[in-house]
Order: structure tokens, then C-alpha cells, then sequence
């Protein structure tokens, strides 16, 4: 009797940890609010990496291009404004930061800490997520979860058609105004 | 079986005729209907596929909870399997029970990856496969049987310690990172060594004997891998300070020092000659660790370290009565110092000369090889190492 109740204990313990582990992944990823940040592809040759998504945020407010962090990104952003909507963001740097994002440095990807991310993707919904994002007409909103202690949890990418004040304000980043010429002095 | 067989040997004598109508009678009422089975086993092969093509071609129109519950509860169908009939099995069919308990334990291991893409969550590879060692290991201890499960725990643990030792080291371009100490990497790198004096130990006292030899074979097998690994890339890299690596001095005394341990205990307590083999084993390889800091750098120094190790662990296959593993160990030696004398010479492959001479070498060192083989290997023993 003994070595049968011994085997049942060893039979029930992983059940036990695969059950728990189970409920407390699926509690925690309730928990927190929704935000929607646009977010661009990364490489428009290849926006699949096996079967994720690959994309770079695009903070508004934030610019890591001019940033001393540069490519490498922060460990920690803050959010201002109200959910969905991302008003503003700016690097942690010691003020008060009511809604933090935190990077996840057990899962660094391709890009610097919260420079850009990844999404898991359906092999059937892949070529044609692939195809909106690198659509120059068409701007990627990403859903995401943002829980109490910055920890964040893509949701899905969804997408909207870009308005033609965004798309100006994209040509004269690629394409900056050329300079007037200088004015001819009739002499 | 055709009775074409019994006919023939009637007509060649061997059997009288009152024998060969027995048996032709016999054969006929236990006939097998072979080629009804390999039919119906071509149909039912179909419909498994089918079936797990339908899943996988609908895996996300599925709902995650539901196929996280079909998971779930295919892991209780097969534990509630083993909790009725595991008795049974392991006295009279341990193969079904071990099958039964390896496919729990990869079920088990796949339900952390199947949390993951349901709940896009990631995590370092040593934690789930940690959790699953805290969770799958004691079942896994009392019941398994056969290589089949001792394999599944060995290469899980040391995948577990490896990867958090050696590979998952977060970084990314240039940022800098922290480096950890390395003394501890070296002796988490070294846990799985510690099955061998648990097999040691249990082999004698427990009913399982083969499960528990197999382990200690695996982390022998593993000490003597690693060994021979490091020997061969201290030949290649000189070992520093630097602490971001896994050959760091203090990763490498760190495994030298678990390794004499583990062979000290094996020597403790198994005290027959195949034992002692076992115990020389680890502590060669330990000893090798510690030379190849010594020798790092230099390639005759690493080429050395390795040809001494393996002679040693030839050395402890005589001792121990192993047929097999003097055979490997000697095929070993003689392998490495042909590459050693094309290391040390490598001008010898440019002219045809140098080539002459080399393929004389080759073919003398492996005759050599093959004489020694021959007559200094151990009977075939029935001592199992």
C-alpha cells in the first residue's frame, strides 16, 4: 500500500505544478490594460522570422535614433496618457513614472530592449501580415497588454490607412526639402 | 507458417507422415490472418494521420484553453493509466510502462511550450526544463526501467544546466553586460555528474538495476565528452580570467573539483573492479580539466592532455573488464594522433612526399591500433560497466 500511495503522490506532483503553472499563467495575463502603439516593419525584406512577426516600435514622443542609447534602447519607458491612447513617452530616468514599460531581458530578440519586439503568428495569417506591414500605405497598430509591473504582452497587430498628413510627414523624413538656392545678386 | 515447409521436410524424412499431418492441423487452427492485420493496420495508420493533420491544419481555430485542456487531460489519461495498471506493467510488460512514462514526460515537457503560444509568454530555456526536473523527476526516479526513461532524465537535466551555464546569456549588440562569476557556471555545469554515485549507490539496492547502471554510463559518458571537449579547445584557446566565458579558470576548477568528488563516492560505493573503472573514469577526466588550464594555449599541450585521458580511460576498461570501451578508447587514441601529427606538421600535406609519408603513418597507427585491440581487449565479460 505504501509504494501505490508513494506512485500516486509522484503521478499527482506534475499534474499539480502543470495545473498551477497553467492558472497562474492564464491569471496573470488578465490582469493589466490594453494600449495601442503604431509599431513599423523591421526589415522590409524580411519580416518573418520563422513564426514571428518582427516589428519596431514607434514611441510616439521617443526617438532612439538621436538618443545616446541609441540602438540599444532602455530597460525602462514611461507611458503617459490615457488607455488606449499613448500620449507621450519618455525614458525612465528617475522622476516618478506612474505607468512603466519594462524591458524583457530573458527574451532579448534582434533589437535592443524595447526598440522593437516580436509576434507570434499563424502560419495561414503570416504572407498576409507580411504583406499589410510592408504596405507604405497602411500604418501597424499594435495591441498590447501592459501589466502593474511593466511587463508587457503583445496581443495583435491591426491595421488602419495612413491619413496624408502622416504620409507627408514621412516623405520629408526620407526626402528632406531641398535647400532654396541662394539668391542671384545682380551685380 | 506454410505448410509448404512441413510438405518438404515429410518428403526429405524428417518427419513421418503421422507428425506432418499433426502439424499441418495445428498450423491451420492457429493461422494468423497477416494479411487482414496489415490491412487494418494501413487503415487505422490513416485515420492517425488524418487526425493529426486536421489538428495541426486547424491549430489556431482552435480556441488556446481548449487545446491547453485536450493537453491537459491527455497527461491525466496517461498518469491515470500508470496509477491502475503500473503494477502490472513493471512486473510483467515494463517496456508499455516505460513507454507510458516517457510519453508523460514529453507530454509534460511540450505543455510548457504550448502555455507559451497561447499566452505569448516567453522565458530562458533552463526554466521550464528546471520545472519540469522538480516536477517530473521523483516519478520518474521511482518508476523508470529502462534506458528509455534514464536517457529522458540525464539529457533534460544537463540541457537544463548547460543552457543556464553556457548559453543563455542575455545580450545584445554592445550593451554591456554584467559578467556573472565563474565559479558557479563551472559547478552547475557539473550537476549532471552527481547521477553517477546516485547510480552508483542504487544500483545494487533497488529492483531497477538497469535504469540506475544506465545513468551512471550517461554521466560518465557526459564527464568523459566534456573532458575531452575541453582538452581539445585548450589546444585551440589559451583559458583566462575572462569570467563571460565558460572555460574561464574558475568555471574549470569548479568542474574538476565535482568531478573528483563524484569519483571519489563512485570508488566509495561500489567496490568490484568494474567500480573502480568507473571511479578512474571521472577522476581522469576531472584531472584532465585541471591539466588543460595548466597546457591552454599550447596545441602539443592539449593534443597530450587528450591522448592521456583517453589512455587512461582504456587504462580502467582493462581494469574494469569493458571489451567495448577499450576498443572505442583505442580507436580513439589512435585517431587523435594521426590529427595531432597533421596539427603539428601541417606543411606534411604540401608535398607528395609529405603525403606518402602521412598515409604510411595513417595506415601504421591504425594497424598498431587494431593488434592492440585484438589481443589486449578484455574477454567479453559478463560484468556490465
Amino acid at each position: 500500500m505504501n509504494a501505490r500511495l508513494l506512485l500516486g503522490a509522484a503521478l499527482a506532483l506534475p499534474l499539480a505544478g502543470l495545473g498551477t503553472s497553467w492558472a497562474v499563467t492564464h491569471v496573470r495575463a488578465q490582469q493589466g490594460t490594453v494600449w495601442q502603439v503604431p509599431v513599423s516593419g523591421y526589415d522590409p525584406r524580411d519580416l518573418l522570422q520563422g513564426h514571428y512577426v518582427q516589428y519596431r516600435y514607434d514611441w510616439p514622443g521617443l526617438d532612439f535614433t538621436s538618443s545616446p542609447e541609441g540602438f540599444y534602447g532602455a530597460p525602462v519607458l514611461c507611458l503617459e496618457g490615457t488607455a488606449p491612447r499613448i500620449a507621450q513617452v519618455r525614458v525612465a530616468d528617475g522622476r516618478p513614472c506612474p505607468v512603466p514599460v519594462r524591458a524583457d531581458l530573458s527574451d532579448p530578440g534582434m533589437m535592443g530592449p524595447l526598440v522593437g519586439g516580436r509576434l507570434y503568428v499563424p502560419q495561414t495569417a503570416a504572407a498576409g501580415l507580411e504583406q499589410k506591414l510592408a504596405n507604405p500605405a497602411q500604418k501597424a497598430i499594435l495591441r498590447f497588454r501592459l501589466r502593474e509591473d511593466g511587463h508587457l504582452t503583445p496581443l495583435e497587430l491591426t491595421f488602419r490607412a495612413k491619413s496624408a498628413a502622416e504620409r507627408a510627414a514621412e516623405e520629408r523624413l526620407v526626402r528632406p526639402p531641398e535647400p532654396a538656392p541662394p539668391p542671384v545678386r545682380a551685380n | 507458417m506454410s505448410t509448404r515447409k512441413i510438405a518438404r521436410w515429410e518428403a526429405e524424412g524428417l518427419i513421418d507422415a503421422a507428425t506432418a499431418a499433426r502439424l499441418t492441423a495445428w498450423e491451420d487452427a492457429h493461422s494468423r490472418p497477416l494479411a487482414l492485420w496489415a490491412t487494418i493496420g494501413i487503415g487505422v495508420l490513416a485515420i492517425g494521420l488524418g487526425i493529426v493533420s486536421v489538428v495541426a491544419a486547424n491549430w489556431d481555430a482552435i480556441p488556446g484553453t481548449v487545446r491547453l485542456a485536450v493537453h491537459f487531460g491527455l497527461l491525466l489519461a496517461f498518469a491515470g493509466a500508470l496509477w491502475w495498471r503500473g503494477e502490472e506493467w513493471s512486473a510483467r510488460q515494463p517496456w508499455v510502462q516505460d513507454g507510458a512514462l516517457f510519453v508523460l514526460g514529453l507530454l509534460g515537457l511540450t505543455f510548457f511550450g504550448h502555455i507559451g503560444q497561447v499566452y505569448q509568454t516567453t522565458s530562458p530555456l533552463w526554466q521550464p526544463l528546471a520545472l519540469w526536473l522538480a516536477l517530473f523527476a521523483p516519478l520518474i526516479l521511482l518508476r523508470g526501467q529502462s534506458w528509455l526513461t534514464a536517457a529522458l532524465i540525464f539529457v533534460l537535466a544537463a540541457m537544463a544546466c548547460l543552457d543556464w551555464a553556457v548559453w543563455s546569456e542575455p545580450s545584445w549588440f554592445g550593451a554591456p553586460r554584467e559578467p556573472r562569476p565563474a565559479f558557479p557556471l563551472g559547478l552547475v555545469a557539473a550537476l549532471p555528474l552527481l547521477f553517477a554515485p546516485l547510480g552508483a549507490w542504487l544500483r545494487e539496492r533497488s529492483g531497477r538495476s538497469d535504469f540506475w547502471r544506465r545513468l551512471e554510463q550517461l554521466a560518465r559518458a557526459y564527464a568523459l565528452g566534456g573532458a575531452s571537449l575541453i582538452a581539445i579547445a585548450a589546444g585551440i584557446d589559451a583559458i583566462g580570467d575572462n569570467n563571460d566565458e565558460m572555460f574561464a579558470r574558475g568555471a574549470l576548477v569548479a568542474i574538476a573539483m565535482v568531478g573528483l568528488g563524484a569519483a571519489a563516492l563512485v570508488a566509495a560505493l561500489r567496490r568490484s573492479a568494474s567500480g573502480r573503472a568507473g571511479a578512474l573514469v571521472l577522476a581522469a577526466s576531472a584531472l584532465a580539466v585541471m591539466l588543460a588550464l595548466v597546457v591552454s594555449g599550447s596545441q602539443l599541450g592539449g593534443g597530450i592532455v587528450f591522448l592521456a585521458l583517453w589512455a587512461a580511460v582504456a587504462a580502467a576498461a582493462l581494469a574494469g573488464g569493458w571489451r567495448r570501451v577499450f576498443q572505442i578508447a583505442v580507436g580513439v587514441l589512435a585517431l587523435r594522433l594521426i590529427i595531432l601529427s597533421f596539427e603539428l606538421a601541417s606543411n606534411l600535406l604540401t608535398s607528395g612526399a609529405g603525403l606518402i609519408l602521412a598515409g604510411v603513418l595513417i595506415v601504421g597507427v591504425a594497424l598498431v591500433a587494431v593488434r592492440v585491440s585484438r589481443k589486449f581487449a578484455p574477454v567479453a565479460a559478463d560484468v556490465a560497466p
